[in-house]
């Protein structure tokens, strides 16, 4: 604060200074253009300190400005290029300005549809361009970082698990409840996992949300799309980056469990508040408390023997680029390896059985001008990953499930005679100990594999502005499991035999190590071509126009029968057209031709239009000249159809439409063989579709120091793919066909405003960013049974809305229950669940479950940021949140004693002050607290208590302070001699604080309830150099 | 390194040539060829393929054959589980003392959400195909005149065929459009009121028609088991029968139950010319003349084990005007037990495999030591109501004929008819239907076929329901018959499961002639006047009545009616009733005939009866105590209204708003 104080101080006296000096007047004119000698159009230019005192160029790029007094220095500044500032001390008349493109400033250009780059002032799609820079902070996905940074991303990181660790996205939130509900990732145009990207291979990434912008993809593009393009080398000298880093994660939210002895006391309360008799005994109480006894009265803290505090991640990263005119390289390689927080026993064997994730990535983009007038690019991707486990599954979660399944009393770690124990045959019922260390270990590896050769020829012969590209892709991966699984004999101690020692019961015999693989391969072939055309006639007629054509071909080894081997085929044709006049007025056409092998002969193309307008009123000389706090201001509005060709998420359904028949018999006829349908072709399917509105506004003000954009938006969905569960048996269907019954609406809004308040020279300022998306969807048609009650109808509300039972508190007394409906989930008593009788039958059951607000997926995300830049110092602090979101608390963790013998109990449960407790165990009437946060205990399952319901419905929102960013930046000469041109060193944490309702868990892993993979907490130490 | 000033504009010039060239060339190379996937599924077999053959045509007629309920497995697959409907198990002929789908009815444990039986969806799935046929049919150049002709007959014969059996089951049902709904139709339209029961049975009686016009006579024998003219006629006299019957024909208990435009699901006005079409079609087969009551000729044979001697009550002229030179016993036995090839078999109009053959329901009825568990129980209402061979009512017999002691000395009749000393008077000296239809204690189970040695097994195999006797297994409690009675109608003499013995394959009519007669004689009695289709005339004719009812009694040695029984109707509505028990008992026809009847309460709201096997051998009189039987579940049988339809499950009226219940569920 004081620093910012003192230099607006210094600022003022600075500007005062100047002014008093200045005397005489001169003139300034001349033109302003690009690096290729084109001349600038709107160009503003401005004199530093005069706010009154300005020009922009005019259709020829001339501009005139008179009467500045010497020592003024002019600000030239357009978008898209490098402001020059340029000190006046006598008039010039024949300045000629020739402004750089900014490379830097991808926010003022784009990436849009078919990887055109496309200025930003031109688009009139909603497309939301990612600031790369942001992007560069060491998270374990591309995916992860657009949550709270990416406006029209909803974004959800469900574990923190190595290698699972990803986040769930949707582009303007869930719009369908059929399959296919994510967005069209293209990485260089080719179909691609952010989640296996470098982020620092990036250098350009945007977000196509409306219909206009993803017309093009037609068939695939509902759900919107996802582009990134690769960098690439850049004639000149040899540019090399390296970048090192190593964090450092721990889980700051887990659920907490009883000791042994609290939850021995527990189960007695649980079993004597109904009447039985208590569980454990005294003598066994004691024994918990004091353990004198391992084996038959443990005190395991499951967490403390299997977790470790902290553990570390690394990543490196090297990349070099460069090249002269004939051939330019870009190529990296980047190495991240992590380690999960399990704590293996190295003293049981002698293998690693820890999860970890190691990731190597390889790029080369290569470009060669064959031609003057031809370049030939070669871009090739191998990302190659290896993971381990222990030996019982391909995921941890089993761990976390056996953490919270087994109590403290159940089992000890090992027997003291050495054998492994269990209660069960489950594997969750084995201790996780035994679990982690005992059975074997698991590896897996896959290699993927893309490349992509690309011709390129500029077709200016023909006519200039008109280019042609071809490029084939083939992406091959494959992946193997190798598994080498044991068990050891798990034992069981009943008790002790009379001389003393443990009487074991063996539940499970040993397994000897065993070998066996999978193995998954599959690729894709690739084609694609473009003819581009860009000109602009009289510099004022911008014009535009896009063909592209591609097919694509994939094939895997999961497909195993004769109908779903079929290779999954694209094939699209779309085109562009697009026209600005003076970049005021802006419109564009967008249409896809697409096609896909899933549809019958006939109808496997369709057509999907977009239409968008765009009206730029700053433009106007007139505007410009009365108005100075606006800068920019543009209306854009498009509507258009895009289509969804996905029937289920796993493909495991293909080709419906076709009409599959079987040998049958002839019944009583005798008659020899029969045939009978095993699937009723599905009459006119089609795509699902989706006719998408949007209406935004772009605009930048207060010296361009603001920049702002929102748009608002509704999709309509139709023919959203469902099984046609609920049709009229006298349809006599022998399956049940797919159909495009499904409807679906979802609308709201997005936008993201930011203010740069520069703090002197350039390298000083401070910028605020926020950003907004906010979805909302309703269902307006569903094919589904005929309901007694409309609210019991998935139509008139959200897709995946959570459904349960009204609770009204706890039930004070028995005169409580006697006066209240009579609930039909088994017996209850005062200090159980009381349930509202929604439709008034006087019983509450089932038919009383209705809609309760919200789902899973938020319908509100937004983040907002701070950078802070004072010379070499780079500060930046990013909040993310979301809200309206909504999930049931259950499971074990919050029905303690419901598996009777099994199931961890939170320390939530072992405060008294927490749950409603019998005056006849308490002696104290006042602990029967009918608003007491937990019920009644019960040791076995709850009917009634368990029912989901508003008692258990928990408020997801949250907001995370997910990211935080200290760098110190070094360039210059010291530097120079070691050849560098510049070195950042930086300290980043991650998810360093997080304030919600939910106080148990990460309220983003709220439905797990305690058997996920905490989301992790990360500091991580980086270091960039480039040279 | 390429000159690249040299190469300019020639690589320019190529590069531009070769990318339109491929970019092009693949444009119009057919958009839909890259995404064709014929050549992976050509041959595999579609829709539109089957149509085009002939032989595949005619396989896919069989795939709807496939669903039709299979009504030979009156009790189900080998314990008696999932039978093809609940005709076998549900009627008042017998119990079994454990809970099956097939006797849950009995005891009032149906439910809208568990019906048990629940074959709408497969037989609207049988219709759909009928559709489909028909159609496609048109599309097939294979196919000559006739065998369109016969195609075209078969799937309208499936579609009347599955309406029929849903209209029997649940009453009126949904009437759908002829044509096939397409799969994404609209939920809405694709859901159908039902109809009233009249217009099911137009609908039904139409179809039926159809498939006679186009069905041939006659079939060669490898096609002897599809439909023909006959069996289309007599479906759809069955049909038209069962719609005369007074459940469905002016029944003032569904009064109230309207569709939504106010019309009586069941019509409220008597109409007695329904029974007058049910005549005339049933005229029409006999008319025929293909068909005729299955006799075998009298066996004589100087041992005395030949035909029975006929009582001088029964005429001893030749059949049809008497009994004098058939053997009764063997006449009636031999449609049931496999003894002839059934193409041969003229009496069968309609007729399938018995998918009781195997092991099936013989593990039902057969004792404990021949390895089944003898539990299917028939009540003493039914064994009650076999006459004595001279025609006199079991209750008009003599105290002795009716008592429990032992006959004392063997018998054997018919050839192969083995009669123990063991039996009961009670059991001795009935009709010939008794000893081809009931098990009795006593009576000789021959697995003839046994062929291991002497020591293992038994051969003729005395029946022993006594308590801890040898036809049951004491360690089972469901392995013990329940009231000394059981049904040997589907048993042959050499039927054995194990020993390396043999079932015999057997044949179930569907229909046989005497379901014809038996019809014709019932739409006589009951109808008024006279009624005219086509040529046929039929009206209330005694003679006719005498004749055709007297050859039912003829052919099972039992004597004849006179002329003022069958003058009177009411008279004779009782004697048809009585004659349809014996004649058809076990054949899967009393549990509707009493529902049509609307004598279903009656008959089931009175308690099981049964001789007292709690007793053991050395109490011999005391197991021949009759005894009323409610000592368990399956005992405690109960009739109500509700139960005269069965309910349509509860899924099923989830997914059609417009469905309504049956009455009473």
């Amino acid at each position: 604060m004081k620093t910012k104080h003192i230099l607006l101080l210094l600022m003022i006296w600075i500007a005062s200074i100047n002014s008093a000096f200045a005397q005489e007047s001169i003139n300034a004119s001349g033109i302003v253009m690009d690096e290729k000698g084109e001349p600038l159009i709107g160009v503003s230019i401005s004199v530093k300190g005069v706010p009154t005192k300005g020009a922009t160029t005019d259709l020829d790029g001339h501009f005139k400005i008179t009467g500045i007094r010497p020592k003024q220095t002019l600000a030239v500044s357009f978008i898209g290029y490098v402001p020059q500032y340029i000190e006046m001390t006598k008039s010039n008349e024949r300045m000629r300005i020739v402004l750089k493109e900014n490379a830097i400033a991808m926010d003022e250009v784009v990436v849009t549809a078919s990887g055109k780059i496309q200025k930003k002032i031109n688009v009139t799609g909603a497309i939301t361009g990612v600031d790369v820079s942001s992007l560069k902070a060491p998270a374990s996905s591309v995916t992860n970082m657009l949550g709270g940074r990416v406006p029209g991303v909803i974004s959800m990181t469900r574990s923190g698990e190595p290698g699972k660790d990803f986040s769930e996205f949707w582009i303007r939130g869930i719009s369908t409840f059929g399959a296919g509900q994510g967005a069209l990732v293209l990485i260089d145009g080719i179909e691609g996992n952010l989640n296996t990207l470098d982020p620092e291979d990036i250098e350009s990434f945007s977000i196509l949300k409306d219909a206009s912008s993803t017309a093009v993809y037609g068939v695939r593009g509902a759900n919107g799309v996802v582009l990134v393009t690769t960098k690439k080398g850049k004639a000149g000298k040899l540019n090399l980056q390296v970048k090192a880093n190593a964090g450092m994660a721990y889980s700051p939210r887990m659920p907490k469990y009883v000791s042994a002895g609290d939850y021995a006391s527990l189960a007695n309360e649980a079993s004597v508040t109904r009447g039985g008799i208590p569980i454990y005994s005294d003598v066994d109480v004691a024994l918990y408390k004091n353990h004198l006894d391992p084996d038959l009265h443990p005190d395991v803290n499951w967490r403390d023997v299997i977790l470790k505090d902290y553990t570390w991640n690394q990543q490196y990263f090297l990349s070099a680029s460069g090249g002269g005119e004939v051939a330019r390289y870009y190529i990296s390689a980047g190495y991240t390896t992590k380690d999960a927080i399990f704590k293996q026993d190295k003293g049981m064997n002698r293998y690693n059985t820890n999860v970890n994730y190691n990731k190597f990535n390889f790029r080369a983009n290569v470009d060669v001008n064959v031609t003057p007038s031809t370049t030939l690019s070669l871009n090739e991707e191998t990302v190659i990953i290896t993971q381990n486990y222990p030996g019982f599954g391909n995921d941890s979660r089993l761990l976390w499930e056996a953490q919270s399944s087994l109590t403290p009393v159940t089992v000890p770690l090992m027997y003291t005679t050495n054998q492994a124990p269990g209660y069960g045959t489950d594997k969750s019922s084995i201790s996780p100990y035994v679990l982690l260390n005992q059975t074997g270990y698991r590896k897996l590896f896959s290699n993927n594999n893309k490349i992509t050769m690309q011709l390129n020829q500029d077709l200016k012969a023909i006519t200039p502005g008109l280019s042609i590209v071809g490029l084939v892709n083939i992406d091959a991966n494959s992946s193997q499991t190798q598994i080498r699984e044991k068990m050891p004999a798990i034992y069981y101690a009943n008790g002790r035999k009379r001389d003393g020692s443990l009487d074991l019961e063996k539940i499970s015999d040993a397994v000897d190590p065993s070998y066996k693989s999978d193995n998954y391969t599959d690729r894709t072939f690739y084609y694609e071509f473009r003819l581009n055309y860009d000109q602009v006639f009289n510099k004022v007629h911008r014009v535009g126009a896009l063909v592209n054509a591609y097919w694509k071909d994939f094939e895997a080894s999961k497909f195993t029968s004769l109908l779903t081997a079929i290779p999954k085929r694209y094939n699209s044709y779309a085109s562009r057209l697009s026209y600005s006049y003076d970049d005021t007025y802006m419109a564009e056409f967008n249409v896809g031709y697409t096609g896909s092998e899933a549809f019958e002969k006939g109808k496997k193309f369709g057509w999907f239009p977009a239409f968008s307008l765009g009206w730029a009123p700053t433009q106007y000389k007139i505007f410009r000249e009365k108005n100075n706090f606006i800068n920019y201001l543009k209306f854009r509005a498009s509507y258009g159809v895009v289509g969804n060709d996905r029937l289920t998420w796993d493909d495991s359904v293909r080709f419906p439409y076709l009409t599959l028949l079987s040998n049958a018999s002839s019944g009583i006829w005798n008659n020899g063989s029969g045939v009978t349908e095993t699937q009723v072709g599905s009459s006119n399917l089609r795509w699902e579709k989706a006719i998408k509105y949007n209406f935004g506004i772009d605009t930048r003000f207060f010296h361009e120091r603001f920049d702002m954009s929102v748009d608002f938006f509704k999709d309509i969905r139709s023919g959203i793919y469902q099984q046609r569960q609920s049709i009229p048996e006298e349809m006599g269907l022998v399956t049940l066909p797919w159909a495009n019954v499904g409807k679906m609406n979802s609308w709201g809004a997005d936008g993201h405003i930011s203010y740069t308040q520069p703090l002197g020279d350039n390298d000083k300022y401070v910028t605020f960013r926020a950003n907004y998306t906010q979805s909302m969807n309703e269902i307006t048609n569903f094919e589904e049974d005929i309901k007694k009650y409309d609210y019991q109808s998935a139509v008139g509300y959200q897709s995946g809305i959570n459904r349960g039972l009204v609770a009204l508190g706890l039930f004070k007394d028995q005169n409580d229950i006697n006066n209240s409906p009579r609930q039909d989930f088994g017996s209850y008593l005062p200090g159980d669940i009381k349930y509202k009788d929604i439709n008034g039958d006087g019983i509450v059951n089932s038919d009383d479950e209705i809609p309760l607000k919200y789902s899973y997926v938020p319908q509100i995300q937004y983040g907002f940021a701070t950078e802070f830049n004072w010379k070499n110092i780079n500060l930046s602090v990013l909040f993310e949140g979301v809200s309206r979101v909504t999930y049931f608390r259950g499971g074990n963790m919050f029905r303690p004693f419901s598996g009777r013998n099994t199931g961890n109990v939170i320390t939530d449960f072992a405060n008294p002050a927490n749950r409603w407790i019998s005056s006849e165990i308490s002696g104290d009437p006042s602990t029967e607290n009918a608003n007491a946060k937990y019920p009644r205990l019960y040791y076995g399952n709850s009917s009634n208590n368990g029912r989901s319901s508003t008692f258990w419905l928990q408020d997801g929102s949250y907001i995370r302070l997910k990211n935080v960013q200290l760098s110190y930046i070094l360039k210059g000469q010291t530097l120079k001699k070691f050849g560098m041109q510049k070195a950042v060193f930086s300290l980043i944490g991650e998810n360093l604080a997080l304030w919600s309702n939910e106080k148990l868990l990460d309220p983003a892993q709220g439905g797990s309830n305690g058997n996920e993979y905490p989301i992790q907490r990360i500091y991580t130490l980086q270091l960039n150099l480039t040279f | 390194m390429i000159n690249s000033e040299k190469n300019k504009n020639k690589f320019g010039f190529i590069g531009i040539l070769a990318m339109t060239a491929v970019v092009f060339g693949s444009i119009f190379s057919s958009c839909e060829k890259y995404l064709d996937i014929e050549k992976y599924v050509y041959d595999q077999t579609t829709l539109d393929s089957i149509f085009l053959s002939r032989a595949r045509t005619e396989q896919y007629i069989n795939g709807a054959a496939e669903l039709l309920p299979n009504e030979s497995q009156l009790t189900g697959s080998e314990w008696g589980y999932a039978s093809a409907l609940p005709s076998g198990l549900g009627t008042d002929e017998a119990i079994i003392p454990f809970e099956l789908p097939g006797n849950v009815i009995l005891y009032d444990e149906v439910k809208e959400t568990d019906p048990r039986y629940d074959i709408w969806s497969t037989c609207y799935k049988g219709i759909r195909k009928a559709n489909i046929v028909l159609q496609n049919l048109s599309k097939n150049q294979e196919l000559t005149e006739m065998e369109l002709r016969d195609f075209k007959g078969r799937a309208y014969f499936l579609r009347a065929y599955f309406y029929f059996s849903l209209v029997r089951m649940y009453g009126p049902i949904v009437i759908l459009p002829d044509t096939p709904f397409d799969t994404d139709e609209d939920v809405a339209y694709a859901s159908f009121e039902r109809s009233t029961y009249d217009g099911c049975v137009e609908k039904i009686c139409a179809d039926f028609n159809e498939a006679a016009e186009l069905l041939p006579t006659d079939r060669i024998e490898s096609l002897q088991y599809l439909p023909t003219r006959g069996a289309s006629l007599a479906m759809l006299a069955r049909m038209q029968l069962y719609a005369a019957s007074p459940l469905f024909n002016g029944n003032t208990y569904y009064a109230d139950w309207k569709d939504t435009q106010g019309r009586n699901f069941i019509s409220q006005n008597v109409d007695k010319e329904k029974w007058g079409k049910a005549a005339a079609t049933y005229k029409k087969i006999i008319n025929m003349n293909k068909y005729a009551i299955h006799t075998v000729a009298k066996i004589n044979n100087e041992k005395g084990t030949g035909t029975q001697p006929l009582p001088s009550t029964v005429s001893s002229a030749n059949f049809p005007d008497g009994a004098g030179n058939i053997d009764p016993y063997k006449s009636y036995k031999t449609l049931f037990d496999g003894t002839y090839q059934p193409y041969i078999v003229k009496e069968y109009i309609y007729y399938c495999v018995n998918g009781m053959a195997g092991n099936g329901d013989y593990r039902m009825v057969m004792p404990a030591k021949l390895g089944g568990n003898s539990s299917f129980s028939v009540t003493l209402d039914m064994t009650d109501d076999y006459r004595m061979a001279d025609g006199r009512t079991f209750s008009q017999a003599t105290d002795e004929e009716k008592s429990g002691d032992a006959v004392g000395q063997d018998k054997t009749f018919s050839m192969d008819y083995l009669l123990s000393g063991k039996r009961a008077h009670r059991d001795d000296g009935r009709e010939a239907r008794f000893y081809a239809t009931i098990g009795f204690n006593g009576c000789i189970w021959p697995t003839t076929s046994h062929r291991d040695g002497l020591s293992s097994g038994t051969r003729n195999y005395v029946a022993d329901y006594y308590y801890g006797g040898s036809a049951s297994d004491m360690n089972n409690n469901n392995n013990r018959n329940r009231t000394g009675y059981t049904n040997r109608k589907y048993v042959h003499q050499d039927d054995c499961i194990f020993w390396n013995g043999v079932m015999k394959a057997k044949t179930y009519p569907i229909i046989r002639y005497a379901e014809v007669l038996l019809g014709y004689v019932e739409a006589m009695n009951e109808m008024e006047g006279t009624y005219k289709d086509g040529d046929i005339t039929v009206s209330h004719n005694v003679d006719e009545i005498m004749k055709y009812f007297n050859m039912i009694r003829y052919r099972a040695g039992q004597p004849g009616i006179t002329t003022s029984q069958a003058s009177d109707p009411t008279t004779m509505r009782e004697l048809i009733k009585h004659e349809r028990k014996i004649e058809f008992a076990f054949e899967g026809q009393r549990y509707w005939d009493l529902r049509r009847w609307k004598d279903a309460y009656d008959a089931y709201n009175k308690p099981i009866r049964g001789l007292d096997v709690s007793a053991p051998e050395a109490q011999r009189s005391q197991f021949y105590t009759e005894r009323i039987w409610n000592t368990e579940k399956t005992m405690k049988r109960m009739f109500s209204n509700k139960m005269y339809l069965w309910p349509i499950s509860r899924t099923t009226l989830r997914k059609n708003g417009k469905l309504v219940q049956n009455p009473g569920w």
